[in-house]
């Protein structure tokens, strides 16, 4: 398609692939290097991170000469899922403490249901008690998981 | 190498009433999570992980294991009826068998799938009881360097060998062994990459990179893609046995893609995937029918599903004997292990002989078990196909959080879940392969304790390391493998996918 100067999959991936490394490579000045003979916490790290750039670079050449060929594929339609996965997980994780598996259950099903496009209301209130119960009974009942069903009530 | 006593230790422990519970257990929760599309094996191994934790460490592997082969069994049953298959080294089979289901054969596939599967299974497991003890023999007398260089090898070789770009399998690698990097130093005890988070000093805990990377990623990915297709063909018992024909037709191919698969499955880094499709293309070469082959030949059901089997279970080799995964699955197998206190390695053998064939044994009982659970079952399995995607996923997402929670009720590791499952969305975007990372992750700091050991005892002088015998040698064959995928990089095939030779 596009000849010109178009972002390819790669080329992001190179980027990426680059910020780590140098994350890493920066970070690891902080530990002592050592010597090959006597290694220190940050010889390993720094030598990881310097083949990572080298990497990136040769991810970053190849993709200027694959050239048209790939070009980048984000899809936005996966944002729905993706955002409403990530507050279902989240949400668990604040809950769960504070009120108990039964609840986190419950609200974590909810939001994850939302991310698909076949989302109705009420099958996933159903599917939300359903699992929510069979959740606890399974963790906090037969396997006996230190997690109680309802928690500060 | 009395391979007869060693069964016999094997059977004791295998056969004790718990252990053939959770064997059973095991292969059908793994049958269950293979039948579904979008959840592939390791997904399923992740998400019953936390559930072992509370269980004797030879029945937490009994039955990790039970998942992972029963869902490499189950993945035939969603490829065959739909077209999609239910974990990726199933892929192959759909290209026989969607087109034996259209023709009114699905039970007949079905059935014959299953003993493929079977027959390769068994045949991978005696290749373990017979090749383990050489290899442990072989590998007692490793010091050091040897385990350097061959866990070099079976990280090039992991990122390299299955992957279409090199580089950015190499790079996953890196950024495994970076991710490893984090929490106390093995010498100096100084904490590395913690950012202050008291949780990170014994590093990123395994179970939530591997459910953040193969789980949450996972189902984001699926919950748009798996549409609901559904099936509607009876399944009769009448409808699945084969004419003399087809039978004659499946026992050459079954035994060939036992062969195929048992050595891919041996090697580090290739594993099941691949050796379903070179299993797939020799029948195809070696076929006098060539044409039949994409519109629903036998053979190219049964000996990709025999060697998939059969890799499934030599891939349990280097693993068990050397310590040394080959696959993202076999990774979390030995994540499994080391949790549990045990490290594997060619110790393993001579001082828990009971763990060892104990767990070769249940995998036999399992596939034994598999055997009677899909014959009867089809029917059951494919019902379950009928549950749609959108109903499922949630309660996936619940079992992921729990599980996680569980492990030491840390809010903590649910946000590490969700960091990873980020990261592997992110990165699965840009089209790079998880299974490196995983590896890469397990091994670095082995990888790092074994290279600091060996230059302190050849005094920082690396060539020492070249010039012995065993060590020199598998660096070597790691440089032979960097120098073919530079050159691979730099002058990039035109695609060609490794089944379809010849279109």
């Amino acid at each position: 398609m596009k000849r010109s100067f178009a972002l390819s999959n790669d080329m992001v991936a190179s980027f990426l692939i680059l910020a780590i490394s140098l994350f890493y490579f920066i970070g690891s000045h902080e530990y002592d290097m050592g010597s090959v003979r006597h290694m220190g916490p940050g010889y390993l790290p720094r030598a990881y991170a310097i083949v990572g750039l080298i990497l990136s670079v040769l991810i970053f050449v190849s993709s200027i000469r694959k050239g048209d060929r790939v070009s980048l594929s984000l899809d936005l339609s996966y944002v729905r899922a993706f955002s409403m996965i990530v507050i279902a997980i989240s949400a668990f994780a604040l809950i769960i403490p504070v009120a108990g598996l039964i609840p986190a259950a419950f609200v974590t099903v909810v939001i994850a249901s939302l991310g698909s496009n076949k989302f109705h209301f009420k099958t996933a209130l159903g599917l939300a008690i359903i699992i929510s119960v069979l959740i606890w009974l399974l963790f906090s009942v037969l396997l006996g998981l230190p997690m109680p069903g309802l928690k500060g009530l | 190498m009395d391979i007869f006593a060693n069964i016999m230790i094997g059977l004791d422990t295998a056969i004790s009433p718990v252990n053939l519970l959770y064997c059973f257990i095991g292969v059908f929760l793994g049958t269950f999570f293979g039948v579904l599309p979008g959840i592939g094996s390791l997904a399923a191994i992740s998400m019953v992980l936390p559930v072992t934790f509370y269980l004797e460490p030879t029945t937490a592997l009994v039955m990790l294991g039970g998942v992972y082969y029963g869902a490499e069994y189950g993945g035939s049953t969603a490829s065959i009826l739909l077209n999609l298959p239910g974990t990726p080294s199933n892929a192959v089979t759909c290209i026989d068998g969607y087109p034996m289901a259209q023709k009114g054969k699905a039970g007949l596939a079905l059935f014959m799938t299953t003993i493929a599967s079977y027959v390769g299974g068994t045949l991978g497991i005696i290749a373990l009881f017979v090749l383990s003890p050489i290899i442990v023999a072989w590998a007692l007398v490793f010091g050091p360097a040897e385990y350097f260089a061959i866990m070099i090898l079976g990280l090039v070789a992991a990122a390299t060998v299955t992957q279409d770009s090199p580089a950015k399998g190499l790079a996953m690698v890196c950024l495994g062994l970076l991710l490893g990097c984090t929490g106390m130093d093995l010498e100096t005890g100084v904490p590395r990459f913690e950012y202050e988070f008291i949780e990170l000093y014994e590093g990123f805990s395994f179970i939530t990179i591997a459910m953040g990377l193969f789980g949450v990623s996972e189902i984001i990915f699926s919950v748009k893609t798996a549409v609901g297709r559904t099936f509607d063909q009876a399944v009769t018992f009448k409808s699945m046995l084969p004419s003399r024909d087809e039978l004659r037709r499946s026992i050459a191919p079954m035994l060939r893609g036992a062969g195929v698969g048992g050595f891919f499955g041996a090697l580090p880094g290739t594993g099941p995937s691949i050796a379903t499709f070179v299993g797939y293309a020799i029948e195809k070469r070696v076929s006098d029918r060539p044409e039949e082959f994409g519109k629903g030949a036998i053979e190219g059901i049964m000996s990709p599903e025999s060697a998939n089997n059969a890799a499934v279970q030599t891939a349990f080799i280097p693993t068990l004997t050397l310590g040394i995964p080959g696959s993202a699955s076999m990774a979390v197998m030995m994540g499994a292990l080391m949790i549990h206190g045990i490290s594997p390695g060619p110790q393993l053998m001579v001082e828990r002989p009971d763990i060892f064939w104990g767990v070769a044994m249940s995998f036999w009982i399992g596939n034994i078990f598999l055997l009677v659970l899909n014959i009867p079952l089809i029917g059951f399995w494919i019902r379950i196909l009928k549950v749609p995607y959108h109903l499922l996923y949630p309660a996936v997402i619940v079992l992921i959080c729990v599980g996680v929670y569980s492990f030491r009720t840390s809010g903590f590791d649910i946000a590490m879940v969700l960091l990873f499952g980020m990261l592997g969305f992110v990165l699965r975007s840009l089209k790079f392969e998880m299974a490196p990372l995983l590896i890469g992750f397990i091994l670095g700091p082995m990888v790092e304790e074994n290279l600091r050991r060996a230059m302190l005892i050849f005094r920082g002088d690396f060539w020492a390391m070249v010039e012995r015998p065993i060590s020199g040698t598998l660096l070597f064959l790691t440089l032979i493998l960097l120098l073919y995928t530079t050159y691979q990089i730099f002058f990039p095939k035109k695609k060609i996918v490794a089944g379809d030779s010849a279109q």
